[in-house]
């Protein structure tokens, strides 16, 4: 009955089935059943695949492709596995190149702009004193009086300690006298202030030899 | 070279005969054409994924077998030989894996308790193509129906269910048959029987018959 459902008998067979169905309601109603069977199979409605699979079915091609062309001949397999050594290290580097570099950059300004502070930064008279450095300053020294022989200029470097007190002197240029040593050790001094706080710093001082002719 | 293989139709007949479209498929896909792969996916993904769905009994499956499938078919091309269509190649192929899914899925897996979950794991109608002509009565009555079909199909012996589903669900003939699941033509006509019998007792006082209207003469 199955083949005579799929029309696979031959013309002899298939008459004699069609007389035997016409008389055995047994049969003819089998027959029914398994004709009624076979279209409720057809008509079974067709299985929408998932839109995401035909993404994966596509990558997988891809996939599929690299690796044949990768193993088509020695160079394409070095070529292959440098390019997958590559990926893998761009892939473990990036999560850390923003943070990296980001910090890098960030610490090397900070540094370099506490240097420059540090260094180089100069108040100008009567201005308000940066938070950062201020240098330290002669308050109040009476003026030279005595003569020299020489016409050189004087210049002595005083380090100044945090209360202000001369605790040192070089002598750049000319000569120290008993003068000069007398008025700096009466003379008073502010001291270098760093974010706000004394400490010790160094003045110039230059005396100047100012000759009148007549 | 690959892509032109796929376009080239036959000068004299104007129409390229299935089987010389699968030969020029076939041959683009083993020179590697990507164009080919494309069509390949294209063409079968929908039909190999409506075959797993129906050939397993758990359908949950049938995403991760026809990606298997398809790796297969990527990965042995060179076998295809025109002796039977590209069609039937790919069908023997996804009947295999899904015998191969049924044999893991028993050593590995049948322990486990599985939770249901009817949104993910059953098909709605709506996962189906639907078809406008039926009222949605209809609808209602047929969904019932289907559930019922699908049900008993799912628990008749799978070498039959296969015969089944090939014949009176993707209409096959003898001959393909036989070419897909590698047996004998008599095999077939014996499992494609025993599956329907099968079908028929399990079906046998859950599914009413569908009235047949007879026309007598008599009656005016």
């Amino acid at each position: 009955m199955s083949r005579y459902l799929d029309n696979r008998l031959e013309e002899q067979e298939r008459k004699g089935v069609e007389v035997h169905l016409a008389s055995c309601g047994e049969c003819a109603t089998r027959h029914e059943r398994m004709e009624e069977l076979r279209r409720n199979l057809r008509s079974l409605p067709i299985v929408r695949a998932p839109r995401k699979l035909a993404t994966e079915l596509q990558v997988l091609a891809s996939r599929e492709l690299v690796r044949r062309r990768s193993t088509s001949s020695v160079a394409a397999r070095m070529q292959f596995w440098a390019e997958r050594a590559r990926l893998l290290m761009d892939n473990l580097m990036r999560p850390l190149a923003l943070p990296a570099v980001g910090g890098g950059l960030t610490s090397a300004l900070f540094i370099f702009g506490m240097l420059m502070n540090l260094g180089y930064l100069r108040t100008a008279a009567n201005d308000t004193p940066s938070t950062l450095y201020t240098e330290a300053s002669v308050v109040k020294m009476a003026a030279f009086t005595s003569h020299t022989n020489s016409s050189d200029d004087t210049v002595i470097e005083v380090q100044i300690d945090g209360r202000g007190h001369m605790v040192d002197y070089n002598v750049l240029q000319g000569q120290m006298t008993g003068e000069m040593g007398n008025l700096l050790l009466f003379a008073t001094f502010t001291p270098a202030t760093m974010f706000l706080q004394p400490t010790s710093g160094k003045v110039v001082i230059r005396r100047s030899q100012i000759v009148v002719k007549g | 070279m690959a892509e032109s293989l796929l376009f080239e139709i036959n000068p004299e007949s104007g129409v390229e005969s299935a089987a010389g479209a699968d030969a020029r498929l076939a041959s683009a896909l083993r020179l590697g054409s990507e164009e080919a792969y494309e069509l390949l996916v294209a063409r079968f993904q929908q039909p190999v994924y409506n075959l797993v769905y129906r050939l397993m009994a758990d359908p949950g499956d049938a995403y991760d077998v026809v990606q298997e499938v398809f790796l297969k078919i990527f990965r042995n091309i060179g076998t295809f030989r025109s002796q039977s269509s590209l069609k039937t190649w790919i069908y023997r192929i996804a009947v295999n894996e899904v015998h191969n899914y049924r044999r893991w899925f028993f050593r590995h897996r049948r322990q486990e308790v599985v939770l249901e979950d009817d949104t993910e794991g059953g098909k709605s109608f709506g996962d189906t193509v639907p078809d406008r002509g039926r009222s949605p009565y209809d609808d209602a009555l047929n969904d019932e129906k289907r559930v019922l079909i699908e049900d008993a199909l799912a628990r008749i012996n799978p070498m039959f269910r296969a015969a089944v589903v090939l014949r009176d669900i993707e209409e096959l003939s003898y001959e393909e048959i036989a070419d897909v699941l590698e047996i004998s033509l008599g095999t077939v006509k014996s499992r494609i029987t025993r599956g329907r019998e099968a079908m028929r007792r399990q079906l046998e006082g859950r599914l009413e018959p569908e009235p047949s209207f007879q026309w007598d003469p008599a009656a005016g």
